[in-house]
């Protein structure tokens, strides 16, 4: 084994710290990160949990990608949608649900929601909300649905109903006016899809189309773009470019067969007649 | 200007709620406090607005304030002593003025041989909300001028109002409409004129010469001007000039051998381009849609007209037919 | 009584008046002769223009704090800068030579731009710097050069066209105006050329240049320059060195815009494209070589990377 003479401590490396801080004050700022300025909620109905999304991830004003998954694989039984810096969100949940397999292969039952928060929250309270994810956490275990909320900075809530992102504001008020206790099944997802229809229309960092996520006891549904109220729409004109429309300094063609020989194999000349 | 205010005399002595007198209006007056201070907080008897204007300088411990139409100061400090050092960070919270804000939307005009379109989304956002669906930014001035405004709507609607006031104004001296070279050079001076505190907006003038020609005027926030055949301005600029360029200009296109682009593209092409420009920028910029409004000026006899019956949801504004012609086609963007 | 009564009523002549000389005195930035046209300098009318000024302890800080893309690149109102512009004095005339770019940040807000201002048939201006600024004082500069003119039967010389040009700008001086303008023009002494920039700097000299790109002009200027330049080696000198400027300056470039001032008056000699100029040259124009002002045909066959055509078809 080879001892690395350079000391390089485990997690975030922070050495470019003072000279990033140094290079914003004198005008040259970071490169943005992509960040899914973004409606997640999720909300209780009788039998589980029913999650939904937005798909519109951006950088800054313009859209990045107009179709994007935001809720994330836990486990089978537990999903988290992902709001705030697109790559944190992802990595966050890909690495707590590596853990999660981890934990119920050493434990050999179904993991539960609350270790999957636990996990979650302790790992971002670490960093101190440098890892800017906020997250919507649902799923039913061994002792029923759960549905978390968790903030950068590792504070938790449980709730019945909860959403997240920039467009929270809006899919809350849906929530607050129409959720109930013990609904049907088809009623939360319909209700879902109206605070994410909300959040869509009403604010300007969601858009696209929903996605949303029915887990109950025995069985996950992933529906991916259950509604696409925002298809792209036909162009007037068609833009294709006649060949020769770039113009270009030096022509050279080159042959690509410098030398053609041909052998013949076996004894006589093939009979062509 | 500076005045020793008597609260240099009593030094130490300051109290909570003292107040002083500033003798007149549009006057400063400026403090300087022998007792050091950690933090001040003034509260003035008239506008709110007017309390953003002092300065309190902690090195110094001098207090700088403008008495512009306010006659008494009440101020409140807090006493160094019954601080701990440490608290020396906490500076006062020094406010600055900004009237300016920041309202999303795109506008675009293009020129033509004997026509001008000029096109702005109807979108008005402020930071992630949307203000309202509907505000136009594309506004018809006379029968051959079409002004769109873009940057912040207050400022955009108040210049929009005081430029229509002005050409009523000619109109009422001159019995006759302005021609466009002029209404272009009166925005310039309009916009200079508040060379020292701007509007914040861009603005696009598209209409008819008085030679029966398209033209299109584009501005700076502070009045440099330039007669273009085409310009867009606003969030969407960067993403739509480019495919402008290409598609008006033929920047980067080599035509083929033997034959040129054309200087003047017939009105259908241009609107198409107008629609797609706007479906494109809302489909990538999320300041951009909910509708789309398009304004063509034609000009007098122009037969760009056969063009336009059969477009969906045209109108007229023009009352008759014998002079220039305005039209405008409104049209539904995206709403995500 | 009548008077009595006239004095409180609101709807007779005198309270009318009285009303209006109130609103009159309220608005004092709007004027009687904003009625007319004005030739579009309505806020002339005094004289000398007026100004908006923010009620704020510091206006100048405050523009600086709304406009100045240099302290803060987020800053909502951009205002363009970036250029190349050129003149000199030469025994032919006058030589001007302007790029034709606006930059607001790192992005190209315009590569049409009119950099030389066309203030009457014999006087020009360059524009470098704010482009409002010198666009509205250059044209308030030709509104005074044609008093002048009716005032003294004469056209005012280039030197005291630039002087007043000077002393208008240095009254503004420290509120924030950016200009860097070339006042160029024949008068009584012959081709004249004056520097007049917004700190209040006015030069009389033989060769300038002013923007971001000055330096990469200056650099083919200095060495072409001569007295004795012919007509067509003075235009070719001032589109070569612009040519210059636009190919190695980022903020520079897009199209070459040139005049030649003579005893007659300016005259625009053409406009070039930069991009064309480096591989097929200005094109069919008096002083040209013919050929690509790019270096490719100086190193053409002569490298390894640019093989001559015998050795590539080998």
């Amino acid at each position: 084994m080879t001892v690395s003479s350079v000391f390089s401590p485990p997690g975030f490396n922070f050495s470019n710290e003072v000279r990033n801080n140094f290079m914003t004050e004198k005008g040259l700022p970071l490169p943005k990160a992509t960040s899914t300025g973004t409606t997640i909620v999720g909300c209780l109905f009788k039998d589980g949990i029913v999650l939904g999304a937005d798909t519109r991830a951006t950088e800054g004003p313009i859209i990045a990608d107009k179709n994007c998954e935001k809720i994330h694989y836990i486990t089978e039984s537990i999903r988290c949608c992902g709001a705030g810096t697109a790559a944190d969100t992802e990595f966050t949940t890909a690495l707590i649900s590596s853990n999660m397999e981890l934990h119920g292969l050493s434990t050999g039952r179904k993991p539960r929601v609350v270790t999957a928060m636990t996990m979650l929250k302790q790992m971002l309270f670490r960093y101190q909300g440098h890892v800017g994810a906020a997250l919507v956490l649902g799923g039913v275990d061994s002792t029923g649905p759960h549905l978390f909320t968790i903030h950068p900075h590792g504070s938790t809530d449980k709730l019945p109903y909860v959403t997240m992102g920039s467009g929270s504001l809006a899919a809350m008020a849906v929530f607050e006016s129409g959720w109930q206790p013990n609904m049907e099944r088809e009623d939360a997802l319909k209700l879902v899809k109206a605070a994410i229809s909300a959040g869509i229309f009403n604010d300007l960092g969601s858009g696209s189309n929903i996605d949303a996520c029915i887990i109950t006891e025995h069985h996950t549904e992933m529906l991916r773009n259950v509604e696409m109220p925002n298809e792209r729409v036909q162009k007037e004109r068609r833009y294709g470019f006649r060949r020769g429309t770039t113009a270009w300094k030096t022509e050279n063609v080159r042959n690509l067969i410098v030398k053609e020989e041909m052998t013949f194999v076996g004894g006589d000349a093939m009979d062509t007649t | 200007m500076s005045d020793r205010g008597k609260s240099s005399e009593k030094g130490g002595e300051l109290v909570f709620g003292e107040t002083i007198r500033v003798p007149t209006v549009r006057r400063a007056i400026h403090l300087s406090i022998t007792r050091p201070l950690s933090f001040l907080i003034l509260r003035f008897p008239l506008r709110p607005i007017y309390a953003q204007q002092y300065s309190f300088d902690p090195l110094s411990q001098s207090l700088f304030i403008i008495a512009s139409r306010l006659s008494s100061v009440n101020l409140a400090f807090a006493r160094s002593n019954s601080m701990p050092d440490m608290v020396s960070i906490a500076q006062p919270q020094q406010r600055q003025f900004n009237p300016y804000s920041e309202n999303g939307g795109t506008i675009l005009a293009i020129a033509g041989a004997d026509f001008s379109v000029i096109a702005g989304d109807t979108r008005q956002s402020e930071g992630y909300s949307i203000q309202t669906r509907y505000a136009p930014k594309v506004f018809r001035l006379t029968d051959k001028a079409v002004l769109a405004v873009n940057g912040f709507a207050a400022d955009g609607n108040m210049f929009v109002k005081k430029v229509r006031q002005r050409l009523e104004w000619y109109r009422h001296a001159h019995a006759k409409d302005m021609p466009l070279r002029a209404i272009a050079r009166l925005i310039q001076t309009m916009l200079y004129a508040r060379r020292f505190f701007p509007y914040y907006v861009y603005n696009i003038l598209g209409g008819i010469e008085d030679d029966g020609t398209g033209a299109v005027y584009s501005f700076d926030p502070v009045g440099s001007y330039e007669r273009e055949a085409c310009r867009a301005a606003g969030a969407a600029q960067s993403l739509v000039q480019p495919f402008l360029d290409n598609q008006i200009y033929f920047k980067n296109q080599t035509p083929a051998p033997g034959t040129s682009h054309p200087v003047h593209l017939p009105l259908s092409t241009v609107l198409s381009l107008v629609i797609d420009s706007f479906t494109s920028a809302t489909e990538r910029h999320i300041e951009v849609g909910d509708g789309l409004e398009m304004y063509v000026v034609l000009a007098k006899g122009s037969a760009s007209v056969q063009g336009l019956g059969n477009i969906r949801g045209i109108q007229e504004l023009t009352a008759t037919d014998d002079g220039e012609r305005v039209f405008v086609i409104r049209r539904e963007l995206k709403k995500d | 009584m009548n008077s009595f009564a006239e004095r409180f009523s609101t709807t007779s002549a005198t309270s009318q008046l009285r009303k209006a000389q109130a609103l009159a005195a309220e608005e004092d930035d709007i004027s009687d002769a904003m009625w007319g046209s004005e030739a579009g300098f309505g806020s002339l009318a005094k004289g000398v223009p007026t100004f908006s000024i923010p009620a704020v302890a510091d206006p100048t800080a405050f523009l600086r704090l709304h406009t100045d893309d240099h302290a803060d690149p987020n800053c909502r109102i951009k205002i363009q800068h970036g250029t190349t512009t050129l003149a000199f004095r030469f025994q032919g005339g006058v030589i001007v030579a302007v790029d034709s770019r606006a930059t607001a940040g790192s992005y190209v807000a315009s590569g049409t731009v009119k950099k030389v201002i066309e203030i009457n048939p014999y006087l020009l201006g360059t524009m470098a710097g704010g482009a409002a600024d010198c666009q509205y004082w250059e044209t308030y500069l030709g509104i005074h050069c044609r008093l002048h003119e009716l005032r003294n039967r004469e056209r005012i010389s280039v030197s005291a066209a630039s002087k007043y040009l000077s002393n208008l700008v240095y009254g503004y001086k420290g509120m924030g105006l950016s200009m860097g303008t070339m006042i160029c023009g024949w008068d009584k002494t012959g081709p004249a050329v004056f520097y007049v920039d917004s700190d209040g700097t006015r030069l009389k000299g033989d060769l300038f240049s002013v923007g971001s790109g000055s330096t990469f002009a200056y650099g083919v200027l200095d060495q072409g320059y001569r007295w004795d330049l012919t007509d067509e080696e003075a235009q070719e000198l001032g589109r070569r060195s612009i040519y210059a400027a636009g190919h190695r300056d980022a903020f520079s470039g897009n199209s070459c815009n040139l005049y030649h001032v003579k005893e007659d008056g300016w005259k625009f000699i053409g406009n070039y494209d930069i991009a064309k100029m480096h591989y097929d040259g200005p094109g069919d124009v008096p002083g040209a070589p013919g050929g690509g002002y790019g270096y490719d045909i100086r190193v053409e066959g002569l490298t390894s990377a640019n093989p001559p055509p015998v050795t590539a078809a080998a």
